[in-house]
């Protein structure tokens, strides 16, 4: 019998020696600046140093992609304040919050508010795998095909809570974003749609491409168009540190642990991953607020939402694929391939042949995100510099490193080109007031839409309705009924609202009020 | 300061577009260095396009091999992504790179034949792919949740025969080795069952482990672990012998379905390298492949090794695409 407490004392001491703490930092700050850089995504920092992990042992190799893939993840979320321009798909909803604040002057207080989030995400992440090894994974399998569907559905429902002032607009986006998914070959039988004959498109259009283009390069365009020297004036607020944990303590306690746990259990959901935690998170976190109208215009509690739901991410994609050899995201897929290499087979032997290196690796996890705190810091502060880099330089650059990222996705021109297209149209559509979050929301949870909803059609042929699969299952009733709760609310609200204002009208007609 | 600006942006782009190269070589056909001699080769590191994504199967094996490739041969393998359905879109891009010796591709039997043959790929595998080798092969085994109520082969069979279309088996994609398996049994027990699709091996061990499907064809190498640990039941497997992991489990030929299949790795270059090179990569190879710490790390991964020359698989290849055609005509799934 595996004693599982004597594992975690053996790997928490393995972590701490001083060459893994080497190898931690290194990573973080490798991790952090790939994920700054807008066009490269932490997936891609992981795949280069995977080699080299190679030539180290399987504990210290393990080690350094974790700590890669928690700097990775968190690092998104400086482009996303200082630039509005995500720097990976998981920060996409820091750009709300994150971006209004910089414009404010309260950049710094952004920058650290989401590293600590980032780092109190990914610990609480990290520690519900630590403890929750096997009876987690168990529950995500309870999630089949029909419940993924379900969960899709209510992740678009949340497209209705996003767009506050139009619903339609909203909805229009994310309509948009599940048509262009349709582009490219049908997941059943391999049927070209909507191809019009090019072999190109027979790729179909890739998620990356499109919100490079859509919140970079079009983002590139808006800065264009105002006359500004510089993106943002920066300001240098001495005290940060101790504001914002004294603001975390005061109003974000609650926000901070729900949209961990989301984040946690949405990693856990192989195929889901942290764009789609960070944007639930995002949502739940301004439905459950009593003041939802300041979600967008800068404020904290959405930059803790996103940051801290998409760090916790990274310890809930390791549980189905420590546990069960499926990975709960597209990094933990790399990290499975390193695992093989080195000879550790996960799944439920891999307690029993490597729990010790294993184990070494989850409670590394404990200590990359407390490192983090201290090299994000240092990081912050370099990277706070670019607001001081003239729009003249940054424009560029970022567009080069755009085509890079869109190039770098499949080694192929036509993502690059999609890039483009994306951009412009991202672009007038902003002009249009037509929002890039339900875009994005689109064409992120259409392909896992579609597949899930094409398997559960599937399985419904042999058994006694469709109803049995899509519906008179616990977990699906449970999604189905939030979804419904998550389209009235809004709706709801705004009745109420307009009741309100009305008897207000009222009251002041007959009494006397200016 | 608009023009300057504008100026920049437009040279920028210019430079790093000219950077992005479209084709899926490193360096086109006519740029090869003077002075190469067939004693230098390889010159410069060599590009390895993997049809899938990072850290998959077929990834981890050329990783494996990776490791000691640089010693052979004196160069790098340059590692290429190019994922898409189901490796059928890496795999036409490779069939039109240069044949320079310095493009080589990592794919999968029998989707090499199976893909064309069904529509789903566009290459033709003898004529567009010269063979390096095969280094692993796998069989498939036929598995049932844990709560099933079938045992063995025959529960299943007669149920199925019982109940046509009233029960489904999963599987991890369409035109891999599992769907050769499929089709060759519903072919000679006579059974009519939903075929349902997953989008790769995870998937469909999820499926299984959850129990949302009634049975499942897969890899040994993704199935095993869960079959030893006894949350998924095997009933057969489309091995010559027991597999001696799950001793338990009867092969196919053993219950009176002779099926033999495996899915394997195989390594080929585009049609049309000069022999030397050729040879010279086909030698090296194999003298990896014999290496025991090349064998021991394929096996600590969940590989079964099992090896075929470059030539005697071209063989194997036009052997099993007759055999391919009429299994894909009987089910109507061969391409017009």
């Amino acid at each position: 019998m595996v004693n599982t407490w004597e594992l975690m004392w053996v790997g928490l001491v393995n972590s701490f020696t001083p060459y893994h703490i080497l190898l931690i930092i290194g990573g973080l700050a490798g991790g952090i600046f790939v994920g700054t850089l807008p066009g490269l995504a932490a997936i891609m920092g992981i795949t280069l140093m995977m080699p080299f992990t190679f030539a180290m042992d399987p504990a210290s190799g393990l080690v350094m992609l974790g700590a890669i893939y928690c700097g990775g993840i968190y690092g998104g979320a400086n482009a996303s304040i200082l630039l509005n321009t995500p720097g990976t798909p998981a920060a996409i909803c820091t750009t709300f919050d994150g971006w209004p604040m910089t414009k404010k002057g309260r950049g710094s207080e952004a920058l650290f508010g989401s590293l600590a989030a980032s780092v109190i995400g990914g610990l609480i992440g990290t520690f519900l795998l630590v403890i929750g090894f096997a009876p987690l994974a168990k529950l995500s399998l309870e999630f089949g095909p029909p419940e993924f569907f379900w969960l899709t559905i209510f992740g678009l429902s949340t497209i209705a809570a996003m767009s506050s002032g139009n619903i339609v607009k909203g909805l229009l986006g994310g309509a948009i974003g599940l048509f262009v998914t349709t582009i490219g070959l049908d997941p059943f039988q391999s049927t070209p749609r909507f191809n019009f004959g090019f072999d190109s498109l027979i790729l179909g259009i890739d998620m990356v491409p499109v919100v490079l283009g859509v919140f970079c390069f079009a983002q590139m365009l808006v800065l264009l168009e105002t006359n500004d020297a510089y993106v943002a004036e920066y300001q240098h607020t001495k005290g940060v540190v101790l504001k914002v944990f004294r603001k975390f303590f005061k109003d974000c306690k609650i926000n901070l642990i729900r949209s961990s746990i989301i984040g946690t259990l949405i990693g856990m959901l192989p195929g889901a991953g942290a764009c789609i935690a960070s944007l639930i998170s995002y949502n739940e976190a301004k439905r459950w607020d009593k003041n939802p109208g300041r979600y967008g215009t800068g404020v904290m509690e959405g930059i803790v939402a996103s940051e801290a739901a998409n760090n916790a991410m990274i310890g809930g994609s390791l549980v189905p694929m420590l546990a069960l050899g499926i990975p709960g995201s597209a990094i933990a897929a790399v990290i499975q391939g390193g695992l093989l290499a080195h000879g550790m087979r996960p799944g439920s032997q891999l307690l029993l042949t490597s729990g010790e290196i294993a184990y070494t690796f989850i409670m590394s996890l404990i200590l990359s995100n407390i490192l983090m705190l201290f090299v994000g810091y240092y990081m912050i502060k370099l990277s706070s510099r670019i607001l001081k880099v003239p729009n003249y330089v940054i424009i560029p650059t970022i567009l080069v490193l755009s085509v890079i990222g869109s190039y770098s996705i499949r080694n192929s021109m036509f993502d690059v080109k999609v890039m483009f297209v994306a951009g412009i149209l991202g672009y007038l559509f902003s002009k249009l007031k037509i929002d890039a979050g339900p875009i994005a929301l689109g064409i992120v949870l259409g392909p896992i839409a579609e597949n899930n909803l094409g398997l559960s059609l599937m399985l419904a042929e042999t058994k006694p309705s469709l109803w049995h699969v899509l519906v008179f299952r616990p977990i699906s009733t449970i999604l189905i009924v939030m979804c419904i709760l998550s389209v009235m609310t809004p709706l709801i609200l705004e009745w109420k609202n307009k009741k309100t204002s009305t008897n207000q009208k009222f009251k002041c007609n007959t009494s006397s009020c200016g | 300061m608009k023009k300057i600006f504008v100026v920049l942006i437009i040279i920028t782009l210019i430079f790093s577009l000219a950077g992005c190269s479209g084709q899926s070589g490193d360096e086109p056909k006519n740029s090869e260095p003077k002075k190469a001699t067939k004693k230098d080769y390889p010159t410069r590191p060599i590009t390895l396009i993997i049809p899938y994504g990072p850290g998959g199967g077929c990834d981890t094996q050329a990783r494996i091999l990776e490791t000691f490739f640089k010693d052979e041969f004196g160069q790098g393998l340059n590692f290429v992504y190019k994922q898409g359905a189901g490796g059928a879109v890496g795999t036409a891009e490779a069939a039109k790179a240069a044949p320079d010796g310095y493009n080589m591709l990592s794919f999968g039997f029998p989707h090499v034949v199976l893909f064309p043959l069904s529509g789903t790929g566009k290459w033709e595998p003898l004529e567009d792919f010269d063979y390096l080798a095969q280094v692993a092969s796998d069989p498939q085994v036929l598995v049932v949740p844990k709560e099933s109520p079938f045992n063995t082969l025959e529960d299943f069979i007669t149920y199925a025969k019982d109940n046509p279309e009233k029960v489904n088996i999963s599987l991890p994609g369409l035109y891999g080795g599992a769907h050769n398996v499929q089709l060759r049994l519903f072919d000679m027990a006579g059974i009519n069952v939903k075929v349902i699709p997953f989008q790769g091996g995870s998937a469909q061990t999820a499926a299984l482990l959850g129990g949302e499907v009634d049975s499942g064809l897969g890899n040994f190498a993704n199935l095993s672990e869960e079959i030893k640990a006894g949350n998924i039941k095997a009933l057969a497997v489309s091995a010559e012998e027991r597999r001696k992991e799950i001793s338990n489990t009867p092969t196919f030929k053993e219950l009176g379905y002779n099926i033999i299949s495996t899915e394997s790795r195989i390594w080929m270059v585009p049609k049309g390298v000069e022999t030397k090179k050729l040879e010279r990569l086909r030698e090296g190879i194999e003298k990896i492949w014999n290496k025991p710490e090349y064998q021991k790390k394929m096996i600590e991964a969940g590989y079964t090794l099992d090896w075929i020359s470059g030539e005697d698989f071209e063989q194997y290849l036009k052997d099993y695409e007759k055999e391919a055609k009429v299994l894909l005509e009987k089910a109507g799934l061969l391409k017009k």
